[in-house]
């Protein structure tokens, strides 16, 4: 089943346009590689599909769940269940990763109709996602992001993505900046995600990160086009050739 | 009365205070602690002057001083009404000894024990000037802890108030200044001067919200080994002009300063930052620190802020500063909408993470919740 169609999608960042006739559909439960040479457009496209306030769409629309999404607010579609990992999680001093997990948790269950977990019942919550995930429990009371590792930063995005439990993830660049040993770990953590329902939409530029997480479809991005769409041998032909080999949009 | 016509013949007595003010005249606009205050249309109101009445104090848990008189205090503390303080003589705003000229008694809080105590101040009449000071000694190797609230319920007047602080050896003093002012056309100018002796330790913590026109000049002297570590909030809205000036004089060595600004303006406000940190000849191996950060949270709002540093000694141990101005982060609010918080939270969510380091060393949760509440009427 569907989980998201976006149809005919143009999209601009300033005067530039990025995105210009984007054709996809992403299917319920499956993982989604999108992969493309420097400029192709994928970080637009994750951005497009998330709200972020600097893309304006042109032409075009998204369905995510049989709606139109491009005119909803970035929090209305966090709520509705998309999620990204961001390529470079921003740093907020001062802002406590506990009581900013816990918020965005509430919120989010709010909007499910749930009562909101008090602070002792999220602390139980957060303990054990953060055991499973081999991180260092002092990142409770440390502020969100700052003076992180790469790698502490892109597994603090992993936590996020299991306390909020999304329906759609996007992981942007997941792989960029990590050893081998973190990238296992957190191939590990989204393969455990991987519940048959649970979407996944994986940027990268490696194959690495793929010979972790299979993808059901490899989709190449050029020129803000969708060239190609196809399982894991299109992977397979970009190592040996490069993304020459699919031509220009 | 203008300010402006006052008959300095009458205060031929106080020769000293006259002629130090003669010598640098009245502010002007171009006076550069007062040059982006807008002191001209301050100065050029009519007022009733209005001096402090003596009365003596209902006992109270605090010290109450309602228009510059000294209404409730505590039975066990030792308050006088002095005459003939000793001054500082090399003060840089003028006001200092406009101030201690019109306020011919001061009130002097002596504190020879470790004490904590609140005083509130109470301005309430209109169209008034109403001058007055308080002198506080803190005893050697004694530790004290003031905050300091105001109620202002004056309309159209001029307060002016400060303190002369001694700081005695070894002794620590916590000023607490809680300045909340929600009428536009009070105005307040309180200069002060901290003497900070041999190894004391001066804390200072300021909060300025609202949309008054107030402005504190500090003029603080740290002896050898003295420690100075200065806070300061404004929170800032509609048409106010809230600013902190101060010189901090390292004048003894291995003295240290820490002077930290962090400030939130709002619709027309405009908020004032100049500090002046100066480390004379013998204060070798001295430090000094200061940082100010503003976020203007619309296009409207002006932040002036201006740290600098003079260093007359080739032996220091630190001298940092620096200072920025802008919006909120782009990007951090996006990260936190994207989580699904919605975006007046995030936004609140940023603004109280900026003010936190100040917050947290202070550890007051009520002045922290004061600001969330604060923050919150005016979204």
């Amino acid at each position: 089943m569907k989980i998201m169609e976006i149809k005919n999608l143009h999209a601009k960042i300033g005067e530039k346009e990025i995105l210009k006739g984007i054709d996809l559909d992403m299917f319920e439960g499956k993982v989604h590689a999108i992969m493309g040479p420097n400029g192709a457009g994928k970080s637009t496209l994750s951005k497009t599909i998330v709200g972020h306030p600097d893309v304006e769409v042109t032409e075009g629309d998204i369905i995510y769940k049989g709606k139109s999404i491009i005119n909803m607010e970035p929090e209305e579609r966090a709520l509705e269940g998309i999620f990204m990992s961001f390529q470079h999680p921003v740093e907020i001093p001062g802002v406590n990763n506990a009581y900013f997990l816990r918020t965005a948790l509430n919120a989010k269950r709010k909007h499910q109709g749930l009562k909101p977990l008090n602070a002792a019942e999220f602390l139980k919550l957060l303990k054990a996602k953060i055991k499973e995930l081999g991180m260092k429990e002092e990142m409770i009371h440390r502020s969100l992001n700052e003076g992180f590792s790469g790698g502490e930063k892109k597994l603090n995005e992993i936590l996020q993505m299991e306390i909020l439990e999304p329906d759609f993830v996007i992981l942007d660049e997941i792989d960029s900046g990590l050893d081998i040993d973190a990238l296992k770990k957190v191939s590990e953590a989204i393969n455990n995600m991987r519940d048959g329902k649970r979407t996944f939409m994986i940027i990268t530029h490696y194959r690495k990160i793929l010979d972790y997480i299979e993808p059901d479809f490899v989709h190449v991005l050029k020129n803000g086009k969708v060239l190609k769409t196809g399982g894991i041998e299109i992977v397979d032909a970009l190592e040996k050739e490069g993304y020459k080999i699919f031509g220009d949009a | 009365m203008k300010l402006l016509d006052i008959n300095f013949e009458e205060f031929k007595e106080q020769k000293a205070l006259l002629q130090k003010l003669k010598s640098m005249g009245m502010p002007t606009p171009k006076t550069e602690h007062y040059r982006y205050f807008g002191i001209k249309p301050i100065f050029d109101k009519e007022y009733t002057l209005s001096l402090p009445k003596t009365q003596r104090p209902e006992e109270a848990d605090y010290i109450e001083i309602v228009d510059g008189s000294v209404v409730k205090a505590p039975k066990s503390f030792y308050i006088e009404l002095q005459k003939n303080i000793k001054i500082d003589d090399s003060h840089y705003d003028q006001v200092y000894y406009l101030n201690h000229l019109l306020s011919e008694r001061v009130i002097h809080i002596e504190c020879e024990e470790d004490m904590e105590f609140k005083i509130l101040h109470k301005h309430t009449l209109s169209n008034a000037l109403v001058p007055y000071r308080i002198k506080l000694s803190i005893a050697p190797k004694k530790k004290v802890k003031v905050v300091e609230e105001h109620l202002v319920l004056a309309q159209d007047s001029l307060y002016f108030y400060g303190y002369d602080i001694d700081i005695k050896d070894g002794a620590s003093l916590q000023l607490v200044q809680n300045r909340v002012s929600n009428l536009s056309d009070f105005a307040l100018i309180a200069p002060h001067s901290i003497r900070c002796e041999k190894q004391s330790r001066f804390e200072l913590f300021t909060f300025d919200f609202g949309t008054a026109k107030t402005l504190h000049n500090y003029h603080i002297l740290l002896q050898e080994e003295a420690n100075v570590d200065a806070n300061h909030v404004i929170f800032a809205s509609d048409e106010a002009r809230i600013g902190n000036t101060l010189h901090i004089e390292n004048r003894g060595k291995e003295s240290k300063t820490t002077q930290l600004s962090r400030n939130i303006l709002k619709d027309k406000a405009r908020g004032i930052f100049d500090g002046l940190l100066i480390v004379k000849n013998p204060a070798k191996y001295s430090s000094i620190y200061q940082d100010s950060k503003t976020i203007l949270l619309n296009d409207g709002a002006y932040m002036i802020s201006k740290p600098q540093m003079e260093i007359y000694t080739e032996y220091i141990t630190e001298a940092t500063h620096g200072s920025t101005t802008g919006h909120i982060d782009e990007e951090a609010l996006f990260y936190l909408r994207q989580r699904g918080i919605e975006e007046s939270l995030a936004k609140e969510m940023i603004v109280i993470s900026f003010l936190n380091e100040i917050f947290e060393k202070l550890g007051d949760k009520e002045i922290k919740e004061e600001f969330i509440k604060l923050y919150e009427e005016q979204q």
